[in-house]
This record gives C-alpha cells, structure tokens and sequence, in this order.
C-alpha cells in the first residue's frame, strides 16, 4: 500500500468525523459512558478478586488435639495431616502460644487471662492452610479422621459466600458488558451509515472510476475506530480519576482488606479501554458498511 | 473491444429491457447506440460497467469476461474504461482540479503522476485556466468537460458516454462530441448513446439503433433514423 494512499485514507477519516461532527460527538459520548461502565465493573470484579484471594490467604482450619495426647506425639499427628491432599502447609500453634494470642488479641483487657499459664485451658492445635479451598470439607472430614484430633474448626460457608459473590459478579459485569458493547457498536455503525449516506455521491463516482472495495471502505474504518480511541482515552481518565477518588475514600474506612492502588491497574485499564474502544468503533464501522455501503 | 452475444436482460419486475442482443465493437471505432427513452440504452451501459447482470448471454470488455467476473475485479474492468454521464457527476465541494485529481488518486496512482497528467487533460478539454474553480462557478459545457477530463484520467481503452449531451445547448453539444471524436482520433474506442438527431446525423458515425431492446439497426455511417 502506498504512503499516500494510508494518509488519504487517515485525512478522509478525520474529515468524515468533522463533518458529521454533532453526531461524532454524540458517539463519542456513548462510548464514553459505555467504557466507563465497563471499566467500572472490570475494578470491581478485580478488587473483588483480589480480597478473595485475600480471604482465601487468610483462611484457614484449625484442627485441635486432645489435651490427653502427650506433646511426643505432635509430632505424629503433623505428619500425617501433612499426608493429606490438598493440605498446603501445617503449623502447630502449642497451647502457650494460642493463650499469647489470644490475650494480644484482648489487648487492654488481657488481665483477665491472668494466672491461667498454670492451668492452661487452651488446646495445641494444629493451623492448617490449603492448597485449594475448595477441597476444604474434604480434608476436614480428613482431618477428623486423625488419631488425636477432637476438633476441626472451619469457615467454609463464610468462604463460599464470598467466593459466590465474586463469582455472581464476575458473570454479571461480563454480560452487562456484552449488552453495552452491543449499544455502543449500534450507536457508531448508525453515525458511519451518516458519514455514507452523507458521501453517497463520492462513493457512487469512486465505484464508476474503479476504486476497489477496500479503498472505499478504510476511510470508514478508520473513521469508527478515531471514534473508539477518543471514547476509550476519556474514558480511561473519567475512570481513572474517579478511581483514585474513591480508593482515598475507602482507605481510611476500610482496614481488614487491601484495595487495588491506581497505580497497580492503570496500566492494564489503558489497555483495555483503549483497546475495547477501538474494537467497538471498528466494528461498528464494519457493520455498517456490510449494511449500508453496496460497492 | 467490446462483444455481446445473445444478451438479454429481464429485470426481476418482469421489464424486459434487452431481448437477444448481438454487438461487436472494435477497438478504435466510434458508436453511437441510438433510440427512444426506455430503449435499453441504459441497461446496455449497465452491462458493461458490470452494474446489472444479464439474464442470458455473453459479454467481453475488453479482456475481461464481464459476465463470470469476480466481485473483487470489478474495479479493473472499470478501469479499463472511461464513463461521462448526462448529469456530470462531479464532487461540489472539490476543484476541478481535484475532481481529476480524485479519479486517479481513487485507483492508487502515485502523486506524481497525477501532477502530471491532471494539467494534461485539463489543456486537452481546454479547462487548464479554470483548474482552480467548483463545479457549480462552471457553464454546463465546462462541467461535462471536466467529467470527460476525468473519465480519461486513467487511460482508458473504452470511453463510454451516456447522453453526454444532453443537458446541454446544442452549440455547447457539438464541442463535447468535436472533444469525443478527438479522443476516438487517439486511438480510443467511444461509445455514445443519445438521442440527439442532429449530431448523429452530422457525425456520420457507426449507429446502433435499439427499440425495446431489440437491435433493430446497426450501420456504419449511419444516420439517426431515416424517413418512414
């Protein structure tokens, strides 16, 4: 392809958009608040994930021992709780121990545990991490099964929830994304079959004198896909800047989990954005070409 | 060259627009297709731009087998052949400069060569001091020469003209068909289909007569259509 050709194609692109410019405008905006919406959920469901991973991290079971069973045991039973599937890591918490948890967690009021290091009520336990929670009432049913263990605390319906709820929304951004793709490359095919019927002279002459389909078509394309960067671009700083806004906000009310920084997911949203903007915007043009421009 | 064998063409409305024709154009020949509105001259030229399909038959531009041509190589075809319209078709909002300039930079001519041959064919069509003037500042005779201007921008075999002159005085009619008959001189073959007696008959050119679709006259040096 010649360099003049690809620049006549660009200069016809932009000249399209600057003629039909109110409704550009209108696309562009429609884009806008598509990508918006879209970018919107993306941080959502990526923050989502992100503290269930968190959560999954955090979580753990913790199976306790019989105070009967003498400590040169221990060792016996972390071994074969080591044997089962999915177990990731093993760590015994000695009854000493838990007590000094327990009142850290007390903190001012721990003096009420004063004097029970003589008569310690607490058991050793065993903190178990896995590999996959989702095998978590497996290794339970497991755990219990170990000689010397009486008890086996687990969290599972805390986890599935949240894991549910991340889930939930991770399906139902991907579809309302879907449905506002749909709007946005309607909207951008009816302002390019605009742009056609505006230039339905030119077109006609082009045909008659030979210009091949596709040199028809590019300043279309291109047309749709300037669309779609400029929508993806402002989109990309409305989502951003409002980003940010919100992660100041939730920072000081929020303190048991981590929020993504801005910094950790510009880079990706810029690609995704833009990106999706240019894909809409091509798409749009495409269909409308395929529909409205007979060469 | 143009060959048509055993055309015919029914549009899907039921309109039968040419029944059975049989043309051979050689290269270098000046034509004119004659007859009365709805005749088939128009479909004729639909024809070969490959515009409409015929219903039946064969048809050879040039080297291409218009017919079983693929979608994709339409453009060629056309590029083989130059086409003047009764209403011009020129781009309003470009110079005539650029008009000419448009249908050669349309089939990827290098920028170059259009700097070249666009102050070329203006002096040809007698236009070049008014290169820098719109369509509409233009007499109607100036608009058609810009529009043979442009259909000879790319050299073609073929020029094809369909009632070149008909929006046209007749005075300002004969400098367009003086303009034709020179570029035939040149070695291209010029199809003319009109109704314009005058110049049919003063011409004293190959005539092709069709009435309601039918060939009912083909004639070297014939005349528009003699006295019943």
């Amino acid at each position: 392809m010649r360099i003049s050709t690809i620049r006549y194609y660009i200069k016809e692109g932009f000249t399209s958009i600057w003629t039909n410019r109110m409704m550009t405008l209108a696309s562009i905006g429609i884009v806008i608040a598509c990508l918006i919406i879209f970018g919107m959920f993306i941080l959502f469901s990526s923050n989502l994930n992100y503290i269930g991973d968190q959560v999954k991290d955090q979580w753990e079971i913790k199976a306790f021992v019989d105070e009967n069973v003498p400590d040169g045991q221990l060792d016996r039973i972390r071994l074969e709780i080591k044997k089962i599937q999915y177990v990731k890591e093993c760590i015994l918490e000695t009854e000493e121990q838990a007590l000094e948890n327990y009142k850290k967690q007390l903190g001012e009021d721990s003096y009420v545990l004063e004097g029970f290091e003589q008569f310690n009520p607490l058991r050793n336990s065993f903190i178990i991490h896995l590999s996959d929670v989702q095998y978590a009432e497996q290794v339970v049913q497991e755990l219990k099964k170990v000689n010397g263990i009486v008890k086996v605390n687990n969290h599972r319906e805390t986890i599935e929830k949240i894991l549910k709820i991340t889930e939930f929304v991770r399906m139902g951004s991907f579809w309302v994304m879907v449905l506002l793709a749909f709007i946005a490359v309607f909207i951008i095919s009816n302002t390019i079959k605009l742009t056609v019927f505006a230039r339905r002279r030119e077109i006609s002459i082009m045909k008659y004198v030979g210009a091949t389909d596709w040199f028809i078509r590019w300043p279309f394309i291109i047309e749709g896909m300037i669309i779609g960067l400029i929508g993806g671009i402002l989109s990309l700083a409305v989502v951003c800047y409002a980003y940010d806004y919100i992660v100041n906000l939730l920072h000081h009310s929020i303190s048991f989990f981590k929020i993504r920084q801005l910094s950790e997911v510009f880079e990706g949203m810029a690609i995704i954005l833009i990106s999706f903007g240019a894909c809409i915007g091509t798409l749009g043009s495409l269909l409308s070409i395929r529909k409205y421009l007979r060469v | 060259m143009i060959l048509l064998s055993h055309v015919s063409k029914t549009y899907s409305n039921g309109t039968v627009a040419l029944n059975d024709v049989n043309i051979y154009i050689e290269k270098g020949e000046f034509v004119f297709i004659v007859g009365a509105s709805g005749a088939g001259k128009s479909t004729l030229i639909k024809l070969l731009m490959k515009e409409e399909e015929p219903s039946e038959g064969i048809i050879v531009v040039n080297d291409f087998d218009v017919v079983s041509l693929r979608r994709k190589d339409i453009p060629y075809l056309r590029r083989s052949m130059g086409i003047v319209f009764q209403d011009f078709r020129l781009l309003p909002n470009k110079t005539v400069y650029e008009n000419v300039a448009f249908a050669m930079k349309v089939v990827g001519a290098p920028p170059k060569e259009i700097r070249r041959q666009v102050p070329f064919l203006l002096s040809m069509v007698g236009l070049s001091n008014k290169a820098r003037h719109y369509p509409h500042q233009l007499s109607g005779g100036e608009q058609q020469r810009v529009s043979l201007a442009r259909a000879l921008s790319n050299n073609p075999s073929i020029l094809i003209a369909d009632e070149p002159t008909g929006n046209l005085d007749p005075e300002t009619a004969w400098d367009i068909v003086k303009l034709l008959n020179d570029v035939n001189k040149r070695g291209t073959t010029v199809v003319m289909a009109t109704h314009a007696r005058e110049i049919v008959d003063g011409m004293k050119k190959r005539v092709i007569a069709l009435e309601k679709g039918v060939v009912v006259r083909d004639e070297q040096k014939g005349v528009y259509k003699y006295e019943n």
